[in-house]
């Protein structure tokens, strides 16, 4: 009976032990989500995406994994579809009439003496992590005529604390970076169309040449 | 209470030492599931005089199953060339193939037939390898073959505990030196003819 006690117990502190909150908070640079400005094109265009991505923790430069390149892909796809600036929209090497060239930087910093004392006091003493994400888009014909290059960045805070689990729910990290890259992509491309380099007269190669002339 | 704590003591707390002692010893290798990073380019010889066009890269390898993982694992390398020829100045103007051609522009081909890697532990010791074999043909656009070149790499190198990489594998310089090995035997060697 004693030791029957003594195994729920154990368990009962097996499971509080592994219990931990953690929480992602931006640091707003970004404009908050506004409406998607309406394209007057009569014609719009078509647009395929090539996405790259560097990574670096305390400064040291990482293998990015590939799931999190499908990440930041998906993010991006994501906010160049529900744009409705463009006819179609491709991921990859793909004859379309513009070509998005996607590089997101994400630079991360963060004290593992810290990450350490956390674990071991079962997270009790927080921990901190700061991330830095910049995306930057070169907006190309599809014969690589340059229109633009525009570059968004935004920060993230991240914490590790046992009380941090009731904050949890509303600032879940993986939901808060998916939101933070499509933002970042929406910016772009908002400013991208309020230059006027969506529209479809500046792109055509022929009156390419000629502004080139 | 005593008592059942000296009982732990006694009789559990040797068996779970026991068990952490054979965990550690245990010698382990895991297929992990590759990247497509690269390093930073440190070519010093070109720019060659010419526009080149990155064709879509193909994996070959018979140990990747999975055609879906394939193909985006094809995707974001074909993206991370463009980008490593441009850094590297490789060349006069580097773009994605399809594009409008000029008849003296090189067509670049990158195949790997085996794209591995892998982790061993051994007790406390851990270490990534890469095992990477590679053909790059270049052509002009009416087919006429430029060049080709292979390469391959097997390495291994460890893995500290406390270090990034021991949560996120690396294989990002083997990859690199292989892309690099290609690009120079293919475009800095002369060819020696028979």
């Amino acid at each position: 009976m004693r030791s029957y006690r003594l195994l729920h117990i154990l368990i009962i502190s097996i499971l509080l032990s592994s219990l931990s909150g953690c929480a992602a908070f931006r640091s707003g640079e970004t404009q908050p989500p506004t409406p998607w400005s309406i394209s007057k094109e009569p014609s719009k265009q078509s647009i395929s995406l090539l996405i790259t991505g560097e990574s670096s923790v305390n400064g040291t430069r990482q293998d990015v994994p590939q799931r999190m390149i499908e990440v930041w892909q998906a993010a991006a796809e994501k906010a160049y579809k529900d744009s409705g600036f463009f006819s179609n929209v491709k991921v990859g090497a793909a004859e379309t009439d513009l070509r998005a060239e996607i590089h997101f930087t994400d630079r991360g910093e963060a004290n593992s003496g810290l990450a350490f004392l956390s674990g071991f006091t079962m997270t009790l003493i927080p921990a901190n992590a700061q991330g830095e994400m910049v995306v930057k888009t070169a907006l190309k014909t599809k014969d690589g005529h340059a229109l633009g290059t525009f570059e968004k960045k935004e920060t993230l805070s991240f914490w590790i604390q046992f009380f941090l689990i009731f904050i949890m729910p509303f600032n879940w990290p993986n939901t808060v970076v998916t939101e933070m890259l499509y933002d970042l992509n929406r910016a772009t491309l908002d400013q991208a169309y309020g230059a006027g380099l969506l529209r479809s007269q500046h792109v055509t190669d022929r009156q390419w040449a000629q502004v080139m002339q | 209470m005593w008592c059942a704590f000296s009982k732990w003591l006694n009789t559990i707390l040797p068996r779970v030492i026991m068990v952490v002692v054979i965990a550690t010893i245990f010698a382990g290798c895991m297929t992990l599931p590759p990247s497509a990073s690269l390093n930073p380019p440190s070519n010093r010889s070109g720019p060659i005089d010419a526009s080149a066009w990155v064709r879509h890269v193909e994996i070959t390898d018979p140990e990747m199953s999975d055609q879906e993982r394939k193909k985006q694992l094809e995707n974001t390398l074909t993206n991370n060339l463009l980008r490593f020829l441009r850094d590297g100045k490789y060349f006069r103007k580097v773009e994605l193939f399809p594009g409008t051609l000029q008849s003296e522009d090189f067509i670049l081909q990158f195949q790997f037939d085996r794209y591995r890697q892998k982790r061993y532990t051994k007790a406390l010791y851990s270490s990534d390898a890469s095992d990477l074999s590679a053909t790059l043909v270049i052509t002009h656009p009416n087919g006429q073959l430029v060049k080709e070149a292979k390469a391959d790499i097997n390495e291994e190198h460890p893995v500290a505990p406390l270090s990034p990489e021991a949560a996120l594998p690396s294989g990002m310089g083997a990859r690199t030196q292989v892309i690099e090995e290609l690009l120079r035997k293919a475009l800095f060697v002369p060819t020696t003819g028979p």
